[in-house]
């Protein structure tokens, strides 16, 4: 198990909890971040965050903090 | 219900639809293309803000269509968001048409599912059809409504006669909606369990299941979804208590099932259903391939490439849209000039005409020459919001903004801030948080608008040399950025304190911008501007030519300056005499009366010889023209040498001629010189004893710790409040008015140039000035200008120029953007604005001339 933040770019992985509350956690179900979902990651942007991922076929930006709450394997 | 009432009904009635989807879908490319109307359109999220009505009829019915800011979900956050979900769950429209992206299903039919849970007519539009074919995606469409309930419709919203489904399928709609009725979504036992609960409950409270079905309201009370809490506060307390008794039971034993809040349970049954769904429908999905959008991403968006390449595109907008149009300007500049030559020789002299040639052509004209650049930049700033390339731009800067406080998101407004300020305030609709909105937006106003950029086009191109101008344009807009950056990060720390947003964004692909848009939005932002002109700003030119030409000077002492022009005139006259005598001996007595400088002219020995002095000195003249040669180069010193030669030839034949000659030509300049001298002494006065004069004296001290003491701008910066290209007109207009008849039609570049305001404090050495076609510069550097002012060479004062520029670039947004602010933040919110923009402006300004005058 690891940290979405933690994957490396152009790494695959499956989505195994969304550790975080509220607005957040809202916004990132809603946008198919949920668990299951497969995510990659594609690029981190130039200095360094947010990063960018693949989930449900489309690209979504993410930054490092909020990654940390996203648990994959 | 029998089809024959249905079609009655749709017969008769207006049906009012509107167009409901995630943002980016295309719900205004369509909406566009069924009403013929033209909103605006982009490539990134968020571009509608506000709901927009229009209709269109088919087969004689007619049909309402209202497009809504896209969503994710009916559980909305920003504010452009609620908008979408207010009017769909308050307002009720007949019908919803929600436009997904067909390369993007999963995540669209999110939406779709909530919608269906609501229970309201629904059809699908599968957009971007043809995307999915270049993919290769293929759905089964059939299957895809039995099994999902609702109509589906493939669409291409970029290309008008794909629609002719959808709108069939709007207008027999309700002879359909019955047959997808009967499928239902969902969510698993325990979900519905707990449904079946709060149901239970709604139902006892009369007053609820009216308004909506009760088994949607008792979902949404399981989300605790913020509207429909709020439509519980209409019943009594008891009932809203007893019903927040069961939600907290059944949150409790879901939680023991799933160890997680209720909505992710239910979010992710929505998922699982779709899933589901999509496993049955899809015919064809090709293997994720690298794909376009990818490949350039990798160059853009690279670590190393991904900064430089952001600021390589923003300074490529600049240079295209100040250098590249610099000739076209110069071109509509020449047409308005002669236009004013037309009118000047047309019209008989009077108030008339010196109101159109000075107040009209002057102050509109001084604003249109600017419509090619104007046009340029919001060609570029389309192409960019077309492309796709702005949420790269909030991706590249997101780390920097974040540091401020702020969110990548907020970049956007601001980069649709260097087109103009109004769509960049509704732009910050799509921050989810109040505080960084209000933040943003006063960042904003510091992001250098179109309107902005004729007064740096107009003082750079007077005062700084061709070959810095883009980049002096460029700092000005860079400082811009700084100060609107700096203003967030102080509102951040000290008002507006709040944990910025999440940085949840959707990088859309990237897009070729349909012509048709690129067009239609630049025809629309030129004909605003173009609008304005003829609107506002003629209306201030007229004011303020009024307000320069009047009052008019007393006669006492326009006595004054005929006498002073009278005394000149005489002492030149005798001095002419003097000359006579030499070309006709036999004139031994002055005559009052006779104009000797006529006398002299006529004089056949005079003609002779000036003919001949003429011709060589014209020859020269051409030939140093032809050859633009510099007053310091080797061919113009022998050129000058053989002048000299030819000249020291005419001499021999009659010095006492050619001497007295020489003689003549050089007092009659002296003296024109002299009247014009006492000419524009008047004509200053005039102007500083007129209303505007008054008016720009009384405000000027204001400004002369940042330099510009001088009314002119005084009293054109007041007016620019109007609109800021309205600066640029009154100055055409102040400048313009009381100026020589005779004098050939000078442009306001030059009259700026010339105006002791912006001359250095102290002239330069003739030694240092050469001079090519006609114009002053510097031996060592020949772009640098240099003025002849009164037979001293000055230097432009670039500082005081550029101080000004910061100031027009910072000070008070124009009227319509405090219209929006209102409207958008508020009185209080407003008020600030006001007072720290000025206080900014004036603050910063005077900072880099008091700076700037150290070392200069
Ligand atoms: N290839 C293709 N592009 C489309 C189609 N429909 C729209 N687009 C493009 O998709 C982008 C988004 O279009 P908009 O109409 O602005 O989307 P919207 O749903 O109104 O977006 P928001 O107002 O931000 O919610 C634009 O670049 C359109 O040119 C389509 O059917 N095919
Ligand atoms: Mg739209």
């Amino acid at each position: 198990m690891k940290l979405l933040n933690q994957l490396k770019k152009g790494e695959k992985a499956k989505i195994n909890k969304v550790e975080c509350t509220g607005e957040l956690k809202k916004r990132l179900t809603e946008m198919g971040v949920i668990k299951g979902a497969a995510v990659e990651v594609l690029k981190v942007a130039p200095l360094g965050d947010p990063i960018e991922i693949s989930v449900k076929g489309y690209n979504l930006s993410v930054r490092k903090s909020e990654a940390k709450k996203i648990l994959v394997d | 219900m029998s089809n024959t009432v249905a079609n009655k009904k749709t017969e008769k009635k207006t049906i009012t639809i509107c167009l409901a989807g995630n943002p980016n879908s295309g719900k205004t490319t369509i909406f566009n293309a069924l009403t013929g109307l033209n909103q605006k359109v982009g490539n990134y999220s968020g571009v509608t803000v506000e709901k927009k009505q229009g209709g269109f009829t088919y087969n004689d019915n007619k049909i309402n269509v209202i497009d809504l800011p896209g969503t994710y979900s009916l559980s909305a956050y920003s504010m452009e968001e609620i908008i979408a979900r207010d009017f769909i769950i308050t307002e009720k429209p007949d019908l919803v048409v929600d436009i997904v992206d067909s390369t993007n299903l999963e995540r669209s039919l999110y939406l779709a599912v909530q919608l269906k849970e609501l229970g309201i007519p629904l059809i699908i539009a599968l957009n971007m059809s043809d995307m999915a074919e270049k993919q290769n995606l293929k759905f089964d469409v059939n299957q895809l409504e039995t099994l999902f309930g609702a109509k589906f419709v493939k669409t291409i919203g970029t290309k008008k006669s794909s629609l002719e489904d959808l709108k069939k399928a709007i207008v027999s709609f309700s002879n359909e909606k019955t047959k997808f009725n009967n499928v239902e979504i969902t969510h698993g036992d325990y979900v519905e369990k707990s449904i079946d609960m709060l149901s239970a409950k709604i139902k006892d409270v009369v007053s609820l299941d009216k308004l909506y079905p009760v088994k949607w309201l008792a979902l949404k009370v399981l989300e605790q979804d913020e509207k429909v809490l709020e439509i519980l506060d209409d019943v009594s307390q008891t009932d809203k208590q007893s019903i927040l008794n069961i939600y907290n039971q059944e949150k409790e034993k879901i939680a023991k099932e799933y160890n997680e809040e209720p909505e992710t349970v239910i979010a992710e049954g929505r998922y699982a259903f779709i899933n589901g769904l999509l496993k049955e429908c899809t015919i064809s999905t090709l293997e994720t391939r690298k794909s376009i959008t990818d490949k350039i991403d990798k160059i853009i968006l690279n670590r190393v490439l991904g900064l430089p390449i952001f600021l390589l595109i923003m300074y490529g907008i600049f240079y295209v849209s100040v250098d590249l149009a610099s000739p076209l300007i110069d071109y509509v500049d020449g047409l308005f000039g002669s236009l004013g030559e037309a009118v000047k020789a047309g019209m008989g002299e009077g108030i008339l005409r010196d109101l159109i040639t000075e107040g009209i052509i002057g102050g509109v004209g001084g604003v249109m020459v600017f419509v090619p650049q104007i046009l340029i930049l919001f060609l570029c700033i389309s192409i960019l919001e077309g492309t796709g390339y702005l949420a790269r731009a909030a991706f590249v800067i997101d780390k920097l903004m974040h540091k401020v406080g702020l969110h990548g998101k907020s970049f956007i407004p601001m980069l649709i801030g260097f087109g103009c300020t109004v769509p960049a305030i509704m732009a910050t609709r799509t921050l989810e948080n109040e505080n960084d909105r209000k933040t943003t937006m006063l960042a904003s106003t510091f992001m250098s608008c179109g309107a902005r950029l004729p007064v740096y086009v107009l003082i750079t191109g007077a005062l700084f040399s061709a070959r810095v101008a883009s980049s002096v344009i460029f700092a000005i807009y860079l400082i811009g950025i700084a100060v609107g950056i700096l203003t967030a990060k102080l509102l951040k720390k000290f008002v507006y304190k709040s944990q910025a947003a999440p940085l949840v964004m959707e990088l859309p692909p990237y897009r070729v911008p349909t012509l048709n848009n690129v067009i239609r939005h630049m025809g629309e932002k030129a004909w605003m501007y173009l609008k304005r002109a003829g609107t506002i700003i003629l209306g201030v030119a007229i004011v303020f030519w009024f307000l320069t030409s009047f009052p008019k000077i007393s006669e006492k002492q326009e006595a004054v300056f005929t006498n002073k022009i009278t005394n000149v005139k005489n002492t030149y006259n005798d001095k002419f005499f003097s000359i006579y005598q030499k070309f006709d001996t036999s004139a031994e007595t002055k005559t009052e009366k006779t104009d000797f400088s006529k006398a002299v002219e006529a004089n056949q020995n005079y003609k002779s010889t000036f003919l001949k002095i003429d011709k060589v000195n014209k020859d020269f003249k051409n030939a140093v023209k032809k050859g633009k040669l510099s007053d310091n180069s080797a061919a113009y010193k022998t050129l000058a040498a053989k002048r000299d030669e030819k000249l020291h030839v005419i001499k021999q034949e009659n010095p006492v001629y050619y001497n007295a000659v020489v003689e003549y030509l050089k007092l009659k300049s002296a003296k024109k010189e002299t009247i014009a001298g006492i000419n524009l002494e008047k004509v200053s006065f005039e102007k500083r004893n007129s209303f505007a004069g008054r008016i720009g004296n009384f405000i000027a001290p204001v400004f002369a710790p940042m330099g510009v003491d001088d009314w002119k701008i005084g009293i054109s910066l007041i007016a620019g409040f109007a609109a800021k290209e309205v600066f640029v007109g009154t100055l055409g207009t102040v400048y313009a008015v009381g100026e020589e008849e005779d004098e050939e039609s000078v442009s306001l570049r030059q009259r700026i140039l010339k105006d002791p305001l912006f001359l250095s404090r102290k002239p330069i050495s003739k030694d240092l000035v050469a001079k090519t076609g006609g114009k002053y510069h510097l031996i060592n550097d020949k772009s640098k200008k240099v003025v002849l002012v009164n037979g001293k060479f000055y230097r432009p004062n670039l500082l005081v120029a550029f101080a000004l520029m910061i100031f027009v670039l910072l000070y008070l947004p124009c009227m319509a953007v405090v219209g929006v602010y209102v409207k958008e933040a508020g009185w209080k919110s407003t008020w600030f604005m006001l007072a720290y923009t000025t206080v900014v402006a004036w603050g910063i300004s005077t900072l880099v001339y008091q700076i700037g005058r150290l070392f200069t």
